[in-house]
């Protein structure tokens, strides 16, 4: 029988591990120091017991044993309570509260409903249970003759935009899970394709119905943002669209910003870490023309989301959830956060959501010695705060002018020379 | 300013038969010139309206046909992208 020491889920675990003669790992709390250091003495020695890592704060012990030996360990009196040491992911329900979405849905009784979102990427699959009854137009710019995602990269970034968590009973839930998904396949089931395949599914999909188009692609190389794909992004936001572009993964570095991050009217998002830094792999400014990006940051570390049937991509969970890194990841939360100010007030324009997102963001890159000038190129306004920004929206009110802590910097020089880069034509690809 | 990088010009000074895939920016996209286009060499892969282009691939001697042409704004590389 197991004692009060153990919450029923590590009893299962434990069971499962007893039947497969596995070793489990644990972490046992001590009612003392003194039992702590003293935990050889505990058992009869017959299984080995390896010590992870010691605590200080709390008396307590990671570690790895057999579950016989574990059975010796429960029964002591010194030991006050036995935890499974699970491993840890920052999934969709730790970045959406990290944001404060669950407090736009429930407070603001806002989830998006009636917005589309446009996911321009690898495709979609559409059977996956989190999107249920809620992909609109798909169509495929790539050559495949399909939408379907057959590369994962697509599903897993729509999901975070709006996914609804069906097949996690609610757990993984995108930040707008009302909103309407539709799906432009510009990528390859590699991964790559060419800036036209995007430039054509980004026109279809503005011509179409999309509200908020959301970009996590790039190219290599620092752009001014004056190339074609670019000048395409600033055309659709002229038409009304929101777009939202992942900053790249070439952090870092200053000026790694790409195209179509370097554009000047899309929103250029950053990755932060749920411990509110900047990703060290989140592309930096300025841009190649010396222009102040990314715009903000959101999460884009470890996150799990959706996962395309017959796919791997990233670190696969289950059958139905992934883990990935990248700007890719941080984009769709801002896609999704744009989405819920669009329901909030439908009157809104790219530029006054763009404007209130940065505006509400919170500034996470400060040095011990304060704020510099070169913050604005790691973390542009800082990391967003859905609730406030929805909030903006929904009452609104015009969002405070620019952070006094966050001055716009000289650009560093000097600058290379804009125009076409034709000798950047490396393929990249990131986890 | 010149409607083409002269790296661009230089690389197919140099392989003129090497193909590419460009995007040239036009001031219009009409039929008048996608003929032209195709009549240099060139198949058109894309052709957006929004911004007034078309993407093409071919050998890049194809493009000295075309560089005179008034309506022919600019002509950049049609770049790898991926996902991130």
């Amino acid at each position: 029988m197991y004692s009060d020491k153990f919450p029923a889920h590590v009893r299962d675990v434990i069971e499962r591990a007893r039947e497969a003669n596995d070793e489990v790992q644990v972490i046992v709390r001590f009612h003392s120091e003194v039992s702590q250091r003293n935990i050889g003495r505990l058992t009869t020695g017959v299984g080995a017991i390896k010590v992870n890592q010691e605590f200080n704060l709390i008396p307590a012990t990671a570690l790895s044993l057999e579950v016989s030996t574990l059975d010796e360990l429960s029964v002591s009196e010194d030991v006050a309570e036995i935890w499974l040491d699970e491993d840890v992911h920052i999934l969709l329900d730790v970045s959406t509260p990290h944001i404060r979405a669950p407090q736009v849905w429930e407070q603001l009784r806002n989830d998006g409903e009636g917005v589309t979102i446009c996911i321009v990427d690898t495709g979609i699959d559409a059977t996956h249970p989190d999107f249920a009854g809620r992909v609109g137009l798909t169509a495929d710019f790539s050559g495949k003759g399909s939408a379907a995602d057959g590369n994962g990269h697509g599903t897993h970034v729509a999901s975070i935009a709006a996914g609804t968590g069906a097949a996690s009973g609610g757990q993984y839930i995108g930040v707008a899970p009302g909103a309407t998904i539709m799906a432009a396949k510009a990528l390859a089931d590699n991964g790559s394709g060419r800036m036209s395949n995007v430039m054509a599914g980004l026109e279809w999909a503005a011509q179409n119905g999309a509200d908020v188009l959301n970009l996590s692609l790039g190219s290599r190389g620092s752009s001014d943002g004056s190339d074609a794909l670019s000048t395409m992004c600033n055309a659709i936001v002229d038409l009304g669209k929101v777009m939202v572009v992942a900053a790249g993964n070439s952090g870092p570095r200053q000026r790694t910003i790409g195209s179509p991050g370097a554009a000047d009217k899309v929103i250029t998002v950053g990755a932060s870490t749920d411990q509110d830094s900047v990703a060290r792999f989140s592309s930096r400014g300025p841009t190649a023309d010396g222009r102040v990006k990314p715009d903000v940051v959101a999460p884009g570390s470890r996150i799990v989301a959706c996962r395309a049937a017959g796919t791997s991509v990233g670190q696969v969970v289950d059958d139905h959830y992934t883990t990935a890194s990248g700007t890719s990841m941080s984009c769709p939360h801002v896609a999704g956060l744009s989405a819920l100010m669009l329901k909030a007030d439908s009157g809104l324009d790219p530029p006054a959501i763009k404007k209130m997102l940065m505006a509400t963001s919170v500034s996470i890159n400060i040095s011990e010695s304060g704020p510099t000038p070169e913050d604005k190129y790691i973390q542009g306004d800082g990391r967003i705060d859905a609730l406030t920004a929805a909030q903006f929206a929904d009452t609104g009110q015009q969002p405070p002018p620019h952070k006094p802590s966050l001055p716009v910097p000289a650009p560093p020089s000097p600058n290379p020379a804009p125009g076409c880069m034709a000798a950047a034509l490396n393929l990249f690809r990131f986890g | 300013m010149s409607k083409c990088t002269s790296e661009l010009l230089t690389r197919i000074a140099r392989e003129p038969s090497e193909g590419l895939y460009l995007l040239l920016r036009v001031a219009e996209a009409g039929q008048v010139q996608r003929a032209a286009i195709e009549r240099a060499g060139f198949v058109v892969r894309h052709q957006t309206t929004l911004v007034p282009c078309f993407a093409v691939s071919g050998p890049g001697h194809a493009l000295n046909a075309l560089l005179n042409e008034p309506w022919l704004v600019r002509v950049e590389e049609d770049r790898p992208v991926e996902a991130l």
